[in-house]
């Protein structure tokens, strides 16, 4: 197991004690049970005892059950408490981690991945807690208990039992491999199978516009059997592992059974250690069947919390800034002099060997395909990590500013904006807790968004979110405009709407960052020819290196991309493409 | 529940699977009772083994055959509930496939879908979780029943009665804490999921707005309030966990008190107390499955509920339909056709008049939004209009059999689905008996080669699933290929173009207006691009024409330089 799992989580010390505890405390119950159990049989069958006699063996009996339910009942909640505890904690620590230390989403290889892990994994891992790990301590102790008791009365069903004992991992092991093996060769095969039902009926469309939709549950019915008969070759060897557990036990409980009565008819053993024998035999291999249960929800929680893990260790440099706040107010000058970065699990750069001057007030458009580095450029201007180069605001290098204090110079709209659950005034405040009543109607006039807020009953007192209203992609963008007019920052960077929105709010949307762009250095993420024809510069990137750079006119007389683009948006033939734009974009 | 008749091939094999399970709960308390019987005997010392000698074997017996008997119990089932799963896929296809059209389409009709997914898996459950424990609950119940009698009858009854008690007693608890815990924390938790994907697509955001630390206490602040519920959870849980065990040991308790007095009042033999009590403590085995049992009960109660309406919808009228195939290329006529949406105020097409004459080759054009793949869903008779007429080949669409009708275009639809399947496979879809060179000259014709030379087994590459391998672009290549292989006479293009860079549509929308010389097209598009090449730009914007006329006219109108403006770079 991994280690880390035990140094990360403090409180997995107390739950793993906690369950010790009551484990070895079942142990001794269900020992303690059998002999008074043995003991009030033995007594009225035996001894011709008559209830009167052994009526305080019963009481002890009954002592004993409610005893060691009690046990049983704190252990399930200590657990389930303890597990959502560590899990709550873990939780805590990768969201701290990635809203701090980590690179964005956009930084790692798949940000679906991240969501699985971060909601799905951590679950897992809460059960691997609440159920694998209480169950791996169950089967430590229970059993070894049992087996204590057991000895102490009769070693030679102590040595059935031990001679059993390694059988049952052994076996569990042989079969759970071949088992395994056996499935590697046909999982993906079967997940294929069992998915194709939910594939027919997402592509019913499709399938009715070839004429094929009839005919499909045909399709449906092979493929089912097919799945069902590739699953049945699997489970049959899977299956045969708890057979041999059953049968290990069942033919155990027979050896001793026999072995007890044969001593029996000579008188070696007393009845009373016979019948205690025999009730604790199963309570001895009862833990097994539980452990392999419960096996596969161990492999899933310990591997999620392993990814984790491994996540947490590798964290993105950041930049150390330094306590400069430029005394002039923006916008200023921007400079990039051979800047060039690589994420570290990574081995080509993210961004190489960029160089480009803006004038303050000046208008940049980015364009090039998803993964050339534009976020990157934009992460690395707002000081989230160390790189190699130079980034220059007003002349002076990013490294000696104030980091705290640029970033409030600077304001993103991304296509994704953070929307917190609560009113839209609640998500106003909650980026300048200063702004007046005014400046915060003027910022919702500004971006557009009062247009449909002024419209709703409770104005901007509206819940929106989870529980109030759910906001269209168009209107979520307008409200991250709305903040980034409060905010009023001297550079603007706009992560450009690719969204499918309609004629009214698409046109809206770029009015108002057209409204926004006023005065300030803007740098666009474009993603429209028509915001690359107003921009003052234009950087093509490719691969994290500038593949052209100047202004729109200047290369709309060279050849090359941007020429190319225009001309085939124009519908005219071009004269020289030397560059397949399928190539580039 | 209707849906068991699925089950009527393979009754006896269900039969088959309750009787194994039970015959295991069987083995289980005769190993138990006639071992205990065994050192019991053997404890009067008798003179000879021999006398031990039945007891001996039956207790062998019993060990080896539980195994057996589970092993049959557990294959059984699981084969049972493939079938199961197999033929509710079916009927649940056969209920759906014909209802498309009145299920709704875009988010809602994915929301259908995904909910009869979930509903398949859950049911798929229903014999093996629940009849089978409800199955083997009574045939155990009636056993204990039948070897108590014989043994002593109040011994017999009381042991009967606490099974009973204890199964109906645990169920009720265990569906009561199913409850407590979906109550509440259900919610919570999707709120906390919710945030967290929010939360993750949105870090850039976050860092820029500084917002990182109020993010952070937003979801601290939630897992807190999960925190509490489930604390109260947990103690519920830890009740009814310690209160299960304690019901069938205190059974066990009961019962032997009584077989005490039993004893006493010779009644019973004593050499039966200790076979009374250890066939007890077996016996609670039969009712131990209940509780989960019933926690699924109103899952899947709910979910055959849903499935039972899904298939008692009305599909599509049924009446006289023109089954007679088109002769040459036939004319399409739309009009004053209207499409009311479901529950927006405005409609999504307002008597919408358009003319597709044979060989005509005509663009339809507008921005996102503007109903234009509404128009082919109606014109393809997957979705139904509200108003005006619509004929193929002068006949009313609805006096066609929608087959038939559908085999006269070759569509590129606007989402179009890419099955988890090779390639192959997937164009093949279009066209069952087309040969190699068919195939390859309509990925030709689509572009498709830059493509196949990435792809490690050619056409035997399997695409992922939702063709997740493939790009958007790549997607809507891949249609065309398949609209090129159906070969119809009719083409009907949804943005076959989007995700392409302009060099790239331009040579494509080419090759297709080419291909398709002596066939008619009916082109939507969002952008004002490449509308040379056609005969006819209608313009559609907000779900009414506003204009139609020849591609230089067109060029001049004002929409057009709106769509300029706002056409996407490629990705």
């Amino acid at each position: 197991m991994d280690l880390r799992l035990w140094r990360q989580l403090n409180t997995t010390k107390q739950l793993v004690a906690g369950l010790a505890l009551g484990g070895a405390l079942t142990g001794l119950l269900i020992v303690f049970q059998a002999l008074f159990l043995a003991r009030i049989v033995s007594g009225v069958y035996i001894g011709h005892a008559q209830w009167h006699v052994v009526w305080p063996f019963s009481l002890m009996l009954l002592a004993i059950i409610a005893l060691r339910s009690l046990v049983a009942g704190f252990q399930e909640s200590w657990a389930l408490r303890f597990s959502a505890e560590s899990q709550t904690r873990l939780r805590h620590q990768f969201i701290h981690f990635l809203l701090h230390e980590g690179g964005g989403s956009e930084t790692r290889p798949d940000s679906g991945a991240l969501v699985t892990l971060a909601v799905q994994g951590i679950d897992d891992f809460e059960v691997f807690l609440a159920r694998y790990l209480p169950q791996i301590v169950i089967t430590a102790l229970v059993p070894a208990i049992v087996w204590l008791g057991v000895v102490s009365r009769d070693w030679l069903s102590g040595l059935i039992l031990l001679i059993t004992l390694p059988l049952i991992p052994l076996f569990m092991i042989l079969i759970g491999r071949q088992a395994e093996n056996h499935s590697q060769r046909q999982i993906q095969l079967m997940n294929r199978l069992s998915g194709h039902f939910l594939d027919v009926l997402h592509g019913l469309d499709t399938l009715k516009l070839f004429g094929r939709s009839q005919e499909q549950s045909k399709t449906i019915y092979r493929q089912s059997e097919a799945f069902r008969a590739t699953t049945m070759a699997t489970l049959r060897i899977a299956f045969l592992s708890g057979m041999v557990l059953e049968l290990i036990a069942s033919l155990s409980m027979a050896f001793i059974a026999v072995a007890v009565g044969l001593r029996l008819i000579h008188g070696q053993i007393p009845f009373e250690t016979a019948f205690m024998v025999l009730v604790l035999i199963p309570e001895f291999y009862i833990p097994w069947r539980g452990l392999g249960a419960k096996f596969h929800d161990g492999l899933k929680g310990a591997s999620a919390a392993k990814e984790i893990f491994e996540l947490m260790e590798s964290p993105l440099p950041a930049l150390q800034g330094g306590h400069v706040q430029l005394p002039q107010s923006g916008p200023w000058s921007l400079e990039w002099r051979s800047v060039s970065f690589t994420y570290p699990s990574r081995t080509l750069p993210a961004l190489e060997d960029i160089t480009l001057a803006l004038q303050p007030g000046q208008r940049l458009a980015i364009v090039g395909p998803s993964g050339s580095g534009k976020s990157t450029l934009i992460q690395l201007l707002m000081g989230t990590y160390s790189f190699s180069g130079e980034i220059r605001v007003g002349g002076t290098p990013l490294s000696e500013l104030d980091l705290n204090w640029w970033r409030r110079q600077l304001s993103w709209v991304t296509q994704r904006p953070y929307l917190f659950d609560g009113t839209i005034l609640d998500n106003l405040r909650q980026v300048a807790s200063d702004a007046s009543t005014s400046q915060m109607q003027q910022a919702l006039v500004q971006s557009g968004a009062w247009e449909f807020i002024s419209q709703w009953h409770d104005g901007w007192d509206t819940q929106i979110g989870q529980e109030g209203v759910r906001l269209s992609g168009g209107q979520r963008q307008r409200l991250a405009l709305a903040r980034a007019f409060l905010l009023d920052t001297p550079v603007v960077v706009f992560d450009e709407p690719t969204q499918n929105l309609d004629l009214a709010s698409e046109q809206a949307l770029l009015d108002a960052m057209e409204r926004l762009s006023k005065g300030r250095t803007v740098i666009t993420i474009a993603h429209r020819l028509s915001t690359v024809t107003r921009a003052d510069r234009l950087l093509v990137l490719q691969q994290g290196r500038m593949a052209q750079w100047g202004s729109p006119e200047e290369l709309l007389r060279k050849p090359g991309l941007y020429r190319a683009l225009v001309d085939a948006y124009q519908g005219r033939e071009t004269a020289h493409a030397p560059l397949q734009a399928d190539q580039v974009l | 529940m209707r849906l068991f008749k699925l089950t009527k091939s393979y009754k006896s094999l269900i039969l088959m699977a309750f009787v194994f399970g039970a015959a295991t709960v069987a083995m289980n308390l005769g190993l138990q009772s006639t071992s205990s019987y065994l050192i019991a005997k053997a404890a009067q010392h008798p003179g000879t083994i021999l006398l031990l000698w039945t007891p001996i074997v039956a207790v062998r017996f019993f060990g080896t055959a539980r195994a057996g008997f589970r092993y049959l119990d557990r294959y059984f089932s699981h084969d049972v509930t493939l079938r199961w799963l197999r033929d509710l896929k079916v009927h649940l296809y056969q209920a759906v496939e014909p209802r498309m059209g009145v299920l709704g389409r875009g988010y809602q009709s994915g929301d259908v879908l995904s909910r009869v997914g979930s509903d398949v898996d859950s049911l798929q459950n229903l014999l093996v979780s629940l009849y089978e424990p409800l199955a083997i609950g009574i045939i155990g119940l009636l056993m204990v029943l039948g070897i108590g009698l014989w043994l002593n009858p109040p011994i017999a009854i009381s042991l009967t009665l606490m099974l009973a008690l204890s199964g109906v007693a645990l169920s009720w608890s265990a569906a009561r804490v199913s409850q407590l815990s979906s109550q509440g924390l259900v919610d919570l938790r999707s709120r906390l999921s919710a945030a967290l994907v929010q939360l993750l697509h949105g870090l850039s955001d976050i860092r820029a707005l500084n917002l990182a630390d109020r993010v952070e206490a937003h979801i601290d602040h939630l897992q807190e309030r999960i925190q509490t519920a489930k604390r109260r959870l947990s103690r519920i849980s830890g009740v009814y966990n310690g209160l299960s065990l304690f019901i069938s040991w205190a059974g066990m308790w009961v019962v032997l008190q009584i077989s005490i007095f039993e004893a006493e009042r010779h009644q019973l033999q004593p050499v039966l107390v200790p076979v009374v009590a250890l066939l007890a403590l077996a016996s609670f085995e039969i009712v131990s499955p209940l509780p989960a049992a019933f926690q699924e009960a109103g899952g899947l109660k709910r979910a055959s509920q849903r499935i039972e309406e899904l298939a008692g919808l009305p599909d599509a009228p049924q009446n006289a339909r023109r089954t007679r195939p088109a002769e040459e290329v036939p004319s399409v006529v739309l009009n004053d056709v209207s499409l009311d949406a479901n529950h927006a105020s405005r409609p999504i097409l307002e008597r919408v008049s358009v003319t597709l004459a044979p060989g005509r080759h005509v663009a339809l054009m507008g921005p996102n939004g503007s109903g234009k793949s509404s128009l082919v869903n109606l014109i393809t008779g997957l979705t139904p209009f509200t108003g005006g007429r619509v004929t193929l080949d002068h006949t009313d669409l609805g006096d066609w059999d929608p087959e038939a009708a559908r085999r006269c275009f070759s569509v590129v639809n606007q989402f179009p689905h890419v099955f988890h399947s090779t390639l192959r496979a997937n164009l093949l879809l279009a066209s069952p008996h087309a040969t190699e060179r068919e195939l390859h000259h309509a990925m030709q014709l689509a572009g498709m080669q830059p493509l196949m030379k990435t792809l490690p087994d050619g056409l035997d590459t399997m695409l992922g699933e939702r063709g997740t391998t493939l790009s958007g672009g790549e997607i809507k290549r891949l249609a065309v290929a398949r609209a090129i292989l159906k070969n119809a006479p009719i083409l009907l293009l949804d943005e076959p173009t989007e995700g392409l860079d302009p060099l790239s549509e331009r040579s494509l929308m080419e090759g297709l207006m080419e291909w398709a010389r002596q066939r008619s097209v009916l082109w939507i598009t969002h952008g004002s691009t490449n509308l040379d090449l056609v005969d006819e730009v209608v313009i559609l914007t907000g779900g009414r024409i506003i204009e139609q006329g020849s591609p230089q006219r067109i060029a001049k109108h004002p929409m057009a330089k709106t769509l300029m403006d706002l056409a996407l770079l490629p990705e």
